[in-house]
């Protein structure tokens, strides 16, 4: 019997003890499965659970362990998607009503390249309906209802990769696979307190992702740790011709590497000054741990830019025309949430030339922000200015005067960079709070490593929600506290 | 909590009253050009955040509704014409404010200066 703490260890001590066959992959699929059943509906965080083929994908495995041919790390792993990415054999609902019995005869690439590492796909994971592209302002904006945050769960478990931030979070999967167009793999996590990579643009093939926006949409791994986001991304990450943004940069990654050099950290200037007050404190308290590997900077002054305007544009342009169909039908009158029934049809007069100046303003974004990273190797800042929303409210409607300052997640998903994110303490109602790195484009290692020395020194990443576990009892750790390496 | 669906003709005078323009959907509706020559709305200066696929923190409120311009009012009269028939009076409502989020954040795009040479960050491959 698999003991309910073995599905809250990092990917990297699970691989150990499935290639020393002290663990079955079977075993391990089954639990996960099991715990999927049992707790699954209380986040609301599965829409399919993928039984036959993940249990014969993991007597596979298991097989092939035991015959000595070990595929890698994530061999006999079971992992959760995000349910954009369409998979043979099962429907890809794009969290929308009327994509319920949507079916394609193929696997997106990712999902292929995580069976050729040997990982296990046990569940499609619940999300935001059209990954939130139609704009909602209320949690409860999915067909299967409002992904809820393990830590409470009168609170949303963020959006739109809802169901991969709680189905982690709760340790119904090691990881999972979501996807971010303007924040949707950053919030998520630091809603559910899991970890979470947004690759650079063009690292991660989409082909058989949901295409939301073709110039913003990207797909990245939610994980325990930015150790085990890192083993993830290096299965998925490569060109794939059938994603011609897809670029050759494969991403090599095997031991978990810390900083080899004293790094230069930048603070832009406004990134406390209105967050909620634990926010701020776990933030200040997070600086001081990585003040023992870096050199930071505060008040960095953020390039001056329309990003919102911008990133309102060709989300609003790529959107509607990625779904001109469903809205001129007037078949989003069958999305969940309100606001989506009516969020497609402004977005439809959003003039060619008004989507071409935000195109041509996102050559002028990356170069503002170059010479910030010729300078310095991170941006660092609270993810979320607050901690999760309440379930039942609109988001307008809640934290009132509470704000980030300079909008870091879509400059950083505009300019394509990559940023990692994890939780760092808790707020308000017993939520967590999280902490984001973003670094230039291709530089996920380095924000890795940064990762892997804030979490060896630290254990927010190790706590576990309460009620997930028979055993499980959250230790808030006092400030500066710290702890082994997980 | 859901909205109803369904059209209703009080609330649909409603909503023209809202966007100024009971009697002007006929003439609207003959009007195709109306979007090829906004007219240029003369109180709009800040942009407000329109949606993305995250939550926004909100911004710190004003009692006072926002004033709508000409520009979203014959905007909304288009979405009227070609969708009215999926939209409820205070869906056209919402659009119409979006609409004006819109141009107002088009203002925004437009405001910034370009040579000639400076190209969309995306490349046509023959």
């Amino acid at each position: 019997m698999i003991d309910d703490a073995t599905l809250f260890q990092p990917v990297r001590s699970l691989a150990q003890r499935l290639r020393a066959r002290t663990l079955s992959p079977v075993a391990l699929t089954e639990r996960c499965l099991d715990r999927l059943n049992r707790h699954g509906p209380r986040y609301n965080a599965v829409v399919t659970m993928m039984r036959e083929s993940a249990l014969r994908e993991a007597r596979i495995a298991e097989r092939e362990i035991k015959a000595g041919a070990y595929r890698g790390v994530l061999h006999g792993i079971p992992y959760g998607v995000k349910d954009l990415l369409a998979t043979k054999g099962a429907p890809t609902t794009w969290g929308a009503a009327p994509y319920r019995s949507q079916r394609f005869d193929e696997d997106a690439t990712v999902i292929q390249r995580l069976r050729s590492a040997g990982a296990v796909l046990v569940a499609k994971l619940a999300m935001v309906e059209l990954a939130g592209g139609m704009g909602y302002n209320h949690p409860n904006a999915s067909f299967s209802g409002p992904g809820l945050t393990p830590w409470n769960t009168k609170f949303w478990s963020g959006g739109s990769s809802s169901g991969p931030g709680s189905a982690v979070s709760a340790g119904l999967v090691p990881f999972a696979i979501g996807s971010e167009t303007s924040g949707s793999i950053l919030t998520p996590a630091a809603f559910s307190g899991v970890t979470g990579l947004r690759p650079t643009y063009g690292r991660v093939s989409r082909h058989g992702a949901m295409a939301l926006c073709w110039t913003l949409d990207k797909l990245g791994p939610m994980a325990r740790s930015a150790d085990d986001c890192a083993l993830v991304l290096a299965a998925i990450a490569g060109r794939d011709d059938l994603d011609p943004t897809s670029v050759d940069r494969p991403f090599e990654y095997a031991e978990a590497t810390t900083p080899s050099r004293r790094l230069k950290l930048a603070v832009p200037k406004g990134v406390t000054e209105k967050v909620q007050p634990e926010v701020r404190e776990n933030f200040e308290r997070s600086m001081g741990v990585l003040n023992e590997i870096a050199d930071v900077t505060r008040d960095v002054v953020w390039p001056d830019l329309p990003w919102g305007p911008a990133v309102s544009a060709i989300i609003g342009a790529e959107g509607a025309s990625a779904f001109i169909e469903l809205i001129e039908s007037g078949k989003v009158k069958q999305l969940k949430c309100p606001k989506c029934r009516h969020g497609g049809y402004a977005a439809t007069l959003i003039p060619a030339v008004d989507y071409l100046q935000a195109m041509r303003l996102r050559v002028r974004m990356k170069l503002a922000v170059a010479p910030l990273f010729e300078q310095y190797d991170a941006v660092v800042s609270p993810t979320r200015a607050t901690v999760s929303y309440p379930a039942d409210k609109n988001f307008e409607d809640v934290y009132p005067g509470i704000s980030g300052g300079p909008p870091l997640i879509p400059a950083g998903n505009l300019c394509g960079l990559p940023a990692l994110c994890m939780p760092n303490g808790f707020g308000e109602n017993g939520l967590p709070t999280s902490i984001s790195f973003m670094g230039p484009a291709f530089s996920e290692r380095a924000l890795v490593e940064i990762g892997n020395a804030y979490q060896q020194r630290t254990e927010w990443h190790a706590q576990q929600p309460p009620g997930v576990t028979v055993s499980a009892a959250r230790t808030t750790k006092p400030a500066g506290s710290r702890g082994s390496n997980r | 909590m859901l909205e109803s669906d369904s059209p209703d003709v009080t609330d649909r005078r409603r909503f023209l009253k809202l966007v100024g323009m009971a009697g002007l959907t006929s003439t609207l509706a003959g009007a195709p050009l109306a979007l090829a020559q906004p007219t240029r709305s003369p109180g709009s200066k800040v942009a407000k955040p329109v949606p993305v696929p995250e939550p926004v923190a909100p911004a710190p409120r004003d009692d006072k509704p926002p004033e709508i311009s000409e520009d979203a009012k014959t905007l909304a009269g288009i979405i009227e014409r070609r969708y009215g028939k999926h939209l409820n009076t205070k869906q056209l409502e919402a659009v119409t404010r979006e609409l004006n989020d819109r141009v107002q954040a088009g203002q925004r795009l437009r405001a910034v200066k370009f040579g000639n040479h400076d190209e969309p960050d995306f490349t046509f491959k023959a």
